[in-house]
């Protein structure tokens, strides 16, 4: 509806560009592992190339979501880790600092929020959930719930629902969540410290614990977490949590979490043994390093293989808080599907997911860049906008501001995108938002596709492996303009397939507002 | 693509010179000349003189003490306690200070090598080839001395000397050293370097350092003077080892260099800007942060002006730092250039001076013209930003005949690497030495004056036959003594070469020794103990109705305030020492002379007050007390925590702006910085304070302190009763809160990141030393603050004053853990405040650092209206909760700890922990002292009766609680300390 008529068009050609400019600026694998700050080093130079190009990129985004920034008050730290809207309809924004504030007035368009805070002194709070009355937050050393007993917005009883984890005090061992299953536990996901070695000393670190809130009992489900800065439970009920590649995780991922499940990561390892563990410990020990993922089942049968892998840098650098689409189509037209930060591109992504096989795996677009800064946590609203809490400190990022909310409100007009990406017994079916133009999206020279895979090793971060062009071998559009069939050669089970679709065009002949998908086949369907 | 390759190769190569031996810088040259010999210096002595002293027989008894006469002429008791000796350097371990070549010299002709030394000639009588042998023979014995104590150092030493001491960046560090030389203290006593004029008291002669000493032992040396020289005349001056460091090699800058390497480019320091919080107002445009005090985070070379340096560097804020040595081709004008980003500063100094300066936010380019001369210029970039920008760079380029056209920095620069050792030849093999030389260190004399450890005492004493060859003190003639030819002229006999008037004092003294007894009154014990430890040479005195003392013309220029605050000579200058022993508490005389604590001047002047001996600081402290104090002036005033919050109101900018030129605490005043309100009360006498409140001038000439009542009107009628008595005993009652006074009024506070509760309680929950990976710190608008540690569920930590710094929870990655932002920090026993001991026998619990829970399970807190939190745990059946509150009292305020203790259906006894150390001692009902730091009283709405136990090798102040079912007691423990 809105300005649908005259479309940019230059997103995707720059699109192209910038993606080959950073192909050609990919990182050769290091001898021996990188640390941190070595790896920083690198990153460093692929951004400069990285901000020349998104201002125009995201012009074109804005036509379709727009993002409102929430102004601060004068010295305000607005460093988001939790982010949720209450049941009476504020917006409640918890702080890397510690604070927490009830945000009054954040609907308003230009915003013009009022903070209060509800909270201080907060241990890095990193989850909000609103529970009974309560607010549960996981802190550094314990799961918490508050509550304001006198109503003057202001928190005034703070309960310990569980210690059952330690914490020695290493920087790098953030807590996130809590999130709730169906089943009314709440599951909080562990970082493993990061630093010399040898780093911490902590026991289940890396481990994703399940709490029963009426009891503090506290289980210990899964283990090999790495930096799970993003937990979420899906509208089924499953968990699914987002890890930052390093070491032992060597891409960043979406994955579903079970009880039981082993993700990677040795740190941990040694909890497997202790007689609350609810993983079986490895039957080999230690993972040895440079085995492909794909492959590590053989090795260690709990091991969990990722739902979605986001290569580095293409699909952002840290994933962060995910979101599904609830909003029953008040955000657009992807109802259903999940929305991820990333603390360093300072953007969204979007994931369509489907179960082949038993396992949950799908495709990953970008959705919206040019946030303020690196996005941590996100929070659909009622009328179906969708706030990002956003900081990059001590890791930096894209963004122009160390820290902010931001609101991303769908304006009406549906964007050109690929809407699902399908894996088929030789291929892909792909959906669109709307009708294609048959011509080119019928053509296989409009798309181009390769696949890679990674290995998990002690490297931080890791290339991508065992790379192979993907033939095209048709493409195949139905009778109603909506879904194309591509059948490619060779399909490989194991392997992120990412594909381009820079020739295809709409009906009205657009390009695709974002033409590439990254998808993370793990089984390929029997038919 | 081959040719391109080469030539990059050979760019590559880099540019060394290697130099066998530098040219000699500009510095000392040796002063000895041979016909000018220097009498002794006594400092103390000629400040007296200077100020006209006439009272010639004291000015002898300084001279008898600080040339150690004593130590040979035998006095009677009285005399021996009124004159203490000096005592002579300790010679232990001598070799590895001083070089062979060096000592024998200076046995031989010490007046030569250190003109002014207090050090008689004792070899004097010899043949000069005799001389020679006999002092070989005497430095093989010194060198063998403590050899056999620590070979390795020994070897250490050795290599000191003969391969050298490595300086990397030489020349920023003999930059530094030079500062530190001419700043923090050193030159009030020896003579400061790069002037022409005369300094109006003689200095403290140095030896060749060159020739005698490596910079390692030096550096040792300066950090603790008083191992070798126990006497104290050198005092410490606090310096930090990298301090002591940079001041050594200054000072043997000229030392032969095994190798000079100089290398193309500069010497680095990249330092990250402490301020790193952008979210503050006029962050940006903050001035550069003061590169000298500041401690670099990297070091190295480079040899382009580059800010891609080879160094782990942060994407913070931060500043860097390029040194090097520019060499001009020719004398002339030369046009500097400074480019670099819009967002950094830059700045060019050469020599002393900033010549040309680019600010923040200004254009691009900043250029400036300086004369110079041909030849190698000490030369400084330094660079400096805030935020951060997409291609940082700094550029500078220099045009100027003969550079034409302009030419980068770096073509002119070029950076040294070092080694320093002295000048003298290395040390010959030398234990063959030991029995001969020994005999000689009796028979010249050394044993009387250097202590002999490491030498069998028996053996040392026979050997000190020449102490019963000088005839007793008191059988001295004195209209004879000291008249050459007659007197000191024997073959063994010391030669000081005393001049006339140092004659003249000495016979007067002896004149009048034998009626004078041990003690001195007061005020001549002052003036006697000030000249021999030359307090002179900072601090001015009365000595009746003269003033003595204070630096002279040409050294006061470089006392300097920190910052260049515009503080006057007040702020510069130590304070005059008039009625110094009125003004200062007992206890606060004696933390201050022995140099432990309550230097409220050092933050904001460059020299420090150095420490000295207990014994001398007895005697100068008591002696101050019985000249200047006055009765009365130690009673406190009566306290009320009514008066102190006047005080409080008075202090801030709505009334008497105190707080606009003193800083509280840890929180900066808004103006000028001085000093800190929050030691008043452990410094000054109540009384003094009164008078110098009424009118600071009368008591402080010149002072910036205004008079606050002149004509007695009266102010604010709502506070002290509107009275200038009541409002001075408001302001007392205020100070005497010490650490614990609120904040008043208008006084910015802290850093962006450090927490300060100013209207309501913080909870803050962080990781803390010794608190733990989970600990809450708690800090109230009292200041008085606590650090809870909710794993082990114990108050660990008790402080006052400041609360604390978030910097290590809320900047960069943040995972630091910090102490207190305070001071008076209690530390509480190590275990639990409950137990549940099943028996009194058990050993108290205590926690490890993974271990939790051990004093019950950490259930949370809860706020009341006030904000204030009670801690909530339980143990066993029994719910505890405990509140800290601030109790209000002068002297510092206390801490309550409140406990409501709930039972459940089945509780069981516990045992409460109320204090534990080495000595408890009950002091007062239901109130006990702890190791003289700590007092704990308990009240209960329950009868409780506190056992004293001892377990586990520690004295326990324990209290057995048993409660019915259901049942609750309250209990209140006050921590006073």
């Amino acid at each position: 509806m809105l300005r649908q008529d005259h479309p940019t068009n230059v997103g995707p050609t720059v699109a192209v560009a910038l993606l080959t400019a950073l192909l050609l600026t990919w990182p050769l694998p290091a001898q021996a592992p990188l640390d941190e700050d070595d790896w920083r080093g690198r990153e460093k130079e692929l951004l400069a190339s990285q901000r020349a190009s998104l201002g125009s990129q995201t012009d074109a985004e804005e036509l379709y979501y727009r993002v409102l920034t929430m102004p601060l008050n004068e010295g305000m730290s607005m460093e988001v880790g939790g982010l949720l809207q209450l049941s009476d309809g504020r917006i409640m924004a918890g702080t890397r600092r510690g604070e927490i504030f009830i945000i009054e007035n954040a609907f308003s368009d230009p915003p013009k929020p009022v903070f209060k805070q509800w909270a201080f002194g907060l241990g890095q709070p990193l989850g909000l959930l609103e529970l009974d009355g309560w607010i549960y937050t996981a802190q550094r050393g314990e799961l918490t719930r508050m509550r304001d007993t006198d109503g003057d917005d202001r928190a005034d009883v703070f309960e310990t629902v569980t210690d059952s984890w330690e914490t020695s005090g290493d920087y790098h061992e953030y807590v996130f969540g809590p999130r709730r299953t169906p089943d009314g536990k709440l599951w909080v996901t562990l970082n493993i410290p990061f630093g010399d070695q040898p780093y911490g000393f902590a026991p289940w670190r890396g481990w994703a614990v399940r709490v029963d809130p009426a009891t503090g009992d506290t289980e210990f489900v899964a283990a090999g977490l790495r930096s799970p800065a993003g937990v979420e439970v899906s509208p089924w009920g499953e968990v699914f949590y987002t890890d930052n590649q390093g070491e032992w995780n060597n891409a960043s991922k979406l994955s579903l979490i079970e009880v039981g499940d082993f993700h990677g990561h040795p740190h941990g390892m040694a909890s497997t043994r202790h007689p609350d563990s609810q993983v079986e410990p490895p039957p080999e020990g230690q993972p040895e390093g440079g085995t492909y993922m794909k492959d590590l089942h053989e090795l260690i049968p709990n091991y969990r293989m990722p739902s979605i892998w986001f290569p580095y840098v293409k699909m952002g650098q840290s994933p962060s808080g995910l979101r599904w689409d609830t909003t029953g189509g008040k955000f657009g037209p992807f109802e259903g599907q999940v929305f991820v930060g990333d603390q360093h591109h300072a953007m969204v992504m979007r994931v369509f997911l489907e179960k082949v096989g038993g396992h949950w795996q799908g495709a990953a677009f970008n959705f919206r860049r040019g946030l303020d800064s690196g996005v941590i946590r996100l929070a659909f609203a009622d009328d179906g906008s969708l706030f990002a809490g956003m900081s990059d400190r001590g890791w930096g990022g894209v963004g122009p501001e160390p820290h902010g909310l931001q609101r991303i409100v769908w304006t009406g007009a549906v964007p050109f995108e690929v809407h699902e990406m399908r894996a088929r017994p030789n291929g892909f079916e792909l959906t669109f938002t709307g009708t294609v133009d048959p011509e080119t999206a019928g053509h296989p020279a409009s798309y181009r596709m390769e696949s890679y895979t990674y290995r998990l090793s002690e490297n931080y971060g890791g290339p991508e492996e065992d790379k192979l062009d993907v033939a095209i071998r048709s493409a195949r559009v139905a009778a109603d303009g909506m879904s194309v069939r591509l059948a490619v050669e060779p399909l490989r089970a194991g392997y992120v397939h990412e594909l381009h679709l820079h020739g295809v065009r709409s009906s009205d002949g657009e390009a695709l507002l974002h033409p590439d998908a990254y998808y993370t086949l793990v089984n390929i369907p029997a038919r | 693509m081959q040719a391109p390759r080469s030539a990059e190769i050979v760019r590559f190569v880099p540019l060394i010179c290697v130099i066998a031996m530098a040219a000699p810088r500009a510095g000392v040259q040796a002063q000895a000349s041979a016909g000018s010999l220097s009498p002794p210096v006594v400092p103390g002595y000629e400040h007296l003189r200077l100020a006209g002293a006439t009272d010639e027989a004291a000015l002898g008894e300084i001279l008898l003490g600080e040339l150690n006469c004593l130590s040979c002429h035998q006095a009677t008791e009285a005399t021996a306690r009124r004159i203490p000796t000096k005592t002579a350097p300790d010679l232990d371990r001598i070799g590895e200070r001083a070089t062979d070549r060096w000592l024998a010299d200076y046995l031989t002709e010490p007046h030569e090598q250190k003109p002014g030394s207090t050090m008689p000639e004792m070899l004097h009588s010899l043949e000069p080839d005799e001389g020679q042998r006999v002092a070989g023979t005497l430095v093989g014995y010194l060198a063998f001395r403590g050899a056999e104590a620590a070979p390795e150092d020994q070897d250490a030493a050795r290599s000191d000397f003969t391969d050298g001491f490595p300086v990397h960046r030489f020349r920023s560090t003999v930059e530094r050293g030079r500062r530190l030389f001419h700043s923090v203290g050193c030159v009030a006593c020896h003579a400061p370097e790069g002037t022409d004029e005369e300094p109006g008291v003689p200095s403290v002669p140095l030896p060749d350092l060159n020739a005698k000493i490596s910079v390692a032992a030096l550096t040792d040396f300066l950090l603790e003077p008083r191992g070798a020289r126990p006497s104290g005349r050198m005092p410490p001056l606090h310096l930090a080892r990298d301090e002591a460091e940079d001041i050594a090699v200054y000072l043997l800058r000229s030392q032969a260099p095994l190798v000079v390497e100089r290398r193309r480019g500069f010497e680095f320091e990249y330092f990250l800007d402490p301020e790193q919080d952008e979210d503050v107002a006029g962050f940006f445009d903050r001035p550069a942060p003061n590169l000298d005090r500041a401690e670099p985070a990297a070091v190295g070379h480079i040899a382009a002006l580059s800010l891609n340096l080879p160094a782990k560097m942060n994407y913070g804020n931060h500043a860097v730092r390029f040194s090097s040595l520019m060499t001009l081709p020719a004398a002339g004008k030369y046009t500097f250039t400074l480019a670099s980003d819009r967002r950094s500063g830059l700045s060019l100094r050469v020599g002393e001076e900033v010549v040309a300066a680019k600010p923040q936010f200004s254009a691009r380019e900043s250029a400036a013209d300086v004369e110079l001369l041909a030849g190698d210029h000490p030369m400084e970039v330094a660079y400096f930003i805030r935020g951060s920008v997409e291609e940082p760079f700094l550029e500078v380029r220099v045009s100027g005949n003969p550079l034409q056209p302009e030419t980068p920095l770096a073509d002119l620069t070029s950076y040294e690497n070092v080694r320093l050792r002295p000048t003298s030849a290395p040390p010959a093999p030398r234990n063959w030495y030991e029995e001969s030389g020994s005999a000689l260190f009796a028979r010249f004399g050394c044993a009387s004056c250097h202590s002999s450890p490491g030498v069998d005492p028996e053996r040392g004493r026979s050997y000190a036959v020449s102490r019963d060859k000088a005839p007793d003190l008191s059988a001295l003639d004195p209209d004879q003594v000291l008249a050459e030819p007659v007197m000191h002229t024997g073959p063994t006999s010391p030669r000081y070469r005393l001049a006339d008037d140092q004659k003249r004092a000495i016979r007067a003294a002896l004149a009048s020794l034998r009626d004078l007894p041990a003690q001195r009154p007061p005020d001549r014990e002052i003036v006697h103990t000030m000249a021999s430890f030359n307090c002179y040479a900072c601090h001015q005195r009365q000595v009746g109705d003269t003033v003595v003392g204070g630096p002279d013309a040409v050294r006061a220029r470089y006392f300097r305030v920190v910052n260049d605050q515009d503080l006057g000579d007040e702020g510069r200058l130590p304070p005059p020492l008039h009625g110094a022993g009125g003004k200062l508490k007992p206890q606060a005389l004696h933390s201050i002379l022995e140099g432990s604590d309550l230097h409220v001047r050092r933050d904001f002047m460059e020299v420090r007050m150095p420490s000295f001996p207990g014994g001398t600081v007895e005697r100068l402290a008591v002696a101050l007390e019985a000249a200047d104090a006055s009765a009365g002036d130690l009673d406190e005033p009566p306290f009320s925590s009514a008066a102190a919050d006047d005080g409080l109101e008075l202090m801030g900018t709505n009334a008497l702006s105190c707080i606009t030129c003193h800083d509280i605490h840890t929180n900066r005043a808004p103006g000028v910085s001085t000093i800190d309100l929050a030691t008043s009360w452990e410094r000054l006498r109540p009384g003094w304070v009164d008078r110098f409140l009424r009118d600071p001038a009368a008591i402080r000439p010149g002072t910036r302190m205004p008079a606050f009542w002149p004509e007695s009107a009266e102010n604010f009628e709502h506070l002290g009763g509107g009275s200038v008595d009541g409002q001075i005993e408001a302001l007392w009652s205020f100070l005497s809160l010490g650490t614990s006074m609120p904040t008043p009024e208008g006084m910015e506070v802290g850093s962006e990141m450090v927490l300060v509760p100013d209207d309501r309680p913080l909870v803050f929950r962080t990781h803390m030393i010794d608190v733990g990976p989970r600990s809450i710190a708690i800090g109230f608008p009292e200041n008085v603050h606590v650090g809870f540690d909710a794993n082990n569920v114990r108050l660990a930590k008790v402080w006052r004053g400041g609360f604390f710094d978030a910097k290590g929870t809320w900047q960069g990655r943040a995972g630091q853990f910090y102490g207190p932002y305070g001071t008076d920090v209690l530390n509480l026993p190590p275990g639990p405040a409950f137990a549940d001991l099943e028996d009194i026998d058990n050993p108290w619990p205590t926690a490890g650092r993974n271990d939790r829970n051990v004093g019950g399970r950490f259930l949370g807190y809860r706020l009341d209206e006030q904000g204030r939190p009670a801690l909530r745990y339980r143990l066993g059946d029994i719910l505890i909760e405990e509140a800290p509150i601030p109790l209000i009292a002068g002297g510092g305020t206390d801490l309550i700890r409140r406990f409501r203790l709930s039972a459940g259906p089945a509780p069981r006894p516990l045992f409460l922990l109320l204090a534990e150390g080495e000595k408890i001692a009950s002091i007062a009902e239901r109130t006990w002292r702890v190791d003289e730091t700590l007092d704990v009283s308990v009240a209960s709405t329950a009868d409780l009766e506190p056992i004293i136990r001892d377990s586990q090798g520690v004295r326990q102040l324990l209290q057995r609680i048993e409660l019915q079912p259901d049942d609750t007691l309250e209990l209140d423990v006050t921590l006073s300390w």
